[in-house]
């Protein structure tokens, strides 16, 4: 993939259908070694592993803002200086200028030459204390408890006859992805809602891996540091219960 | 009966369910029973396709009336195909088009579906609707 017409390589830091964390600092300095710059999509793999843009060498990175306590619409782009002062604005608008004569405009310095017109001043301020908030946990202990619910869950579900788990990568975000046979997801899904117990069905918006895996769509739970193992229990209860009501 | 009659009695089989829990399972016994759709309906002509489940449609003309007859992946929305073929199915093309289906917020069905879990009932009473303003007005030309 790595060719003279590569011209940026752009990957999900962790995949959202099935948790699998991919190995991005290898693919990073692979393209790097072709001087191809690198962007990584961290919406998923923002809240449940540390990263750090430095240590990867990405040249752009983002996520968005829901994903870690903030609120919608709003997310993160973050670019190597280097590369955003030699990018042109995308957008005219006001603060985004320095100067306009008729000889020359001169635009304003990163990142504000980005960011033209009125800012979304309210949910800026709103993702600034959901950033403080998230970075003030121990994120090592918060990691290593997702951790051990994904074992839990991933046990305690595929103990369950007809389950099957869906991605298995020996690196996963604490995501189980999984289907039952006979049964449609969203059948599944709309049952555990009924419980109280919120899972998200269907493909995912990645159709590609459901075709590679050839199922229409799976049930999918994730997990974040304040589940317990007690939901983990609920989950699988709810399950059971499903599908003793939709196979009759 | 009447499109609005047949709404009506579906309405009050459902207000005999106070929690959407109840609700849900008799949809899912309603999807259970629903007769299958022969194998040579099944083809793309006749799919909806949705993200979450897919739905195969046929429709037919006798006597000047539509009928419908419709398949599922997903027993959830087989049910939700039973009460549009009790309400739809052997009506006159024109009534098929002028509906409102009003029994469908009645029974709270729209309001318990998530958006992300959008599984295609709109699509569906759009494409039935469609099937009957074709016939209709191949029958008025």
């Amino acid at each position: 993939m790595l060719s003279p017409k590569t011209k940026l390589v752009s990957v999900v830091h962790t995949s959202n259908s099935l948790g699998t964390i991919n190995p991005v600092k290898d693919i990073i300095r692979l393209a790097h070694e072709k001087n191809i710059p690198v962007f990584v999509d961290a919406a998923q793999g923002i809240v449940h592993s540390t990263i750090d843009v430095q240590d990867l060498d990405c040249d752009f990175l983002s996520f968005s803002g829901h994903k870690v306590f903030s609120p919608t619409g709003i997310g993160v782009l973050y670019g190597k200086a280097e590369l955003l002062e030699a990018m042109p604005p995308y957008q005219g608008g006001g603060e985004m200028i320095s100067s306009v004569k008729f000889e020359k405009t001169t635009y304003n310095e990163i990142p504000y030459k980005f960011e033209a017109g009125t800012p979304n001043i309210a949910d800026v301020i709103g993702m600034g204390a959901g950033l403080n908030y998230f970075s003030s946990i121990d994120q090592k202990g918060a990691h290593a408890h997702e951790k051990a619910l994904l074992k839990y869950a991933e046990e305690k579900l595929s103990a369950i006859e007809g389950v099957r788990l869906i991605g298995t990568a020996k690196e996963k975000a604490s995501v189980v992805s999984f289907v039952i046979d006979g049964l449609n997801a969203m059948d599944v899904g709309m049952y555990l809602d009924t419980l109280g117990i919120a899972v998200r069905t269907g493909q995912h918006c990645t159709e590609p891996v459901m075709d590679r895996f050839c199922i229409p769509g799976t049930i999918r739970a994730s997990f974040l540091f304040y589940n317990t193992f007690a939901e983990i229990d609920t989950l699988t209860e709810g399950v059971k219960k499903a599908i003793k009501l939709l196979k009759g | 009966m009447s499109i609005e009659e047949l709404e009506k009695s579906i309405v009050e089989d459902f207000e005999l369910f106070d929690e959407w829990a109840e609700r849900y399972q008799y949809i899912i016994e309603l999807g259970q029973k629903l007769p299958p759709l022969d194998d040579k309906y099944k083809v793309d002509e006749n799919k909806i396709k949705g993200c979450q489940s897919s739905v195969w449609l046929h429709a037919y003309s006798e006597n000047g009336k539509v009928f419908f007859e419709a398949d599922s992946d997903s027993t959830f929305v087989k049910g939700e195909i039973a009460l549009l073929i009790n309400v739809l199915s052997g009506q006159d093309p024109k009534d098929i088009v002028d509906t409102d289906l009003k029994f469908i917020d009645a029974i709270g069905l729209r309001q318990h579906i998530a958006v992300t879990r959008a599984n295609g009932l709109a699509s569906m009473i759009k494409q039935m609707k469609l099937y009957a303003l074709a016939l209709n007005s191949k029958q008025s030309a």
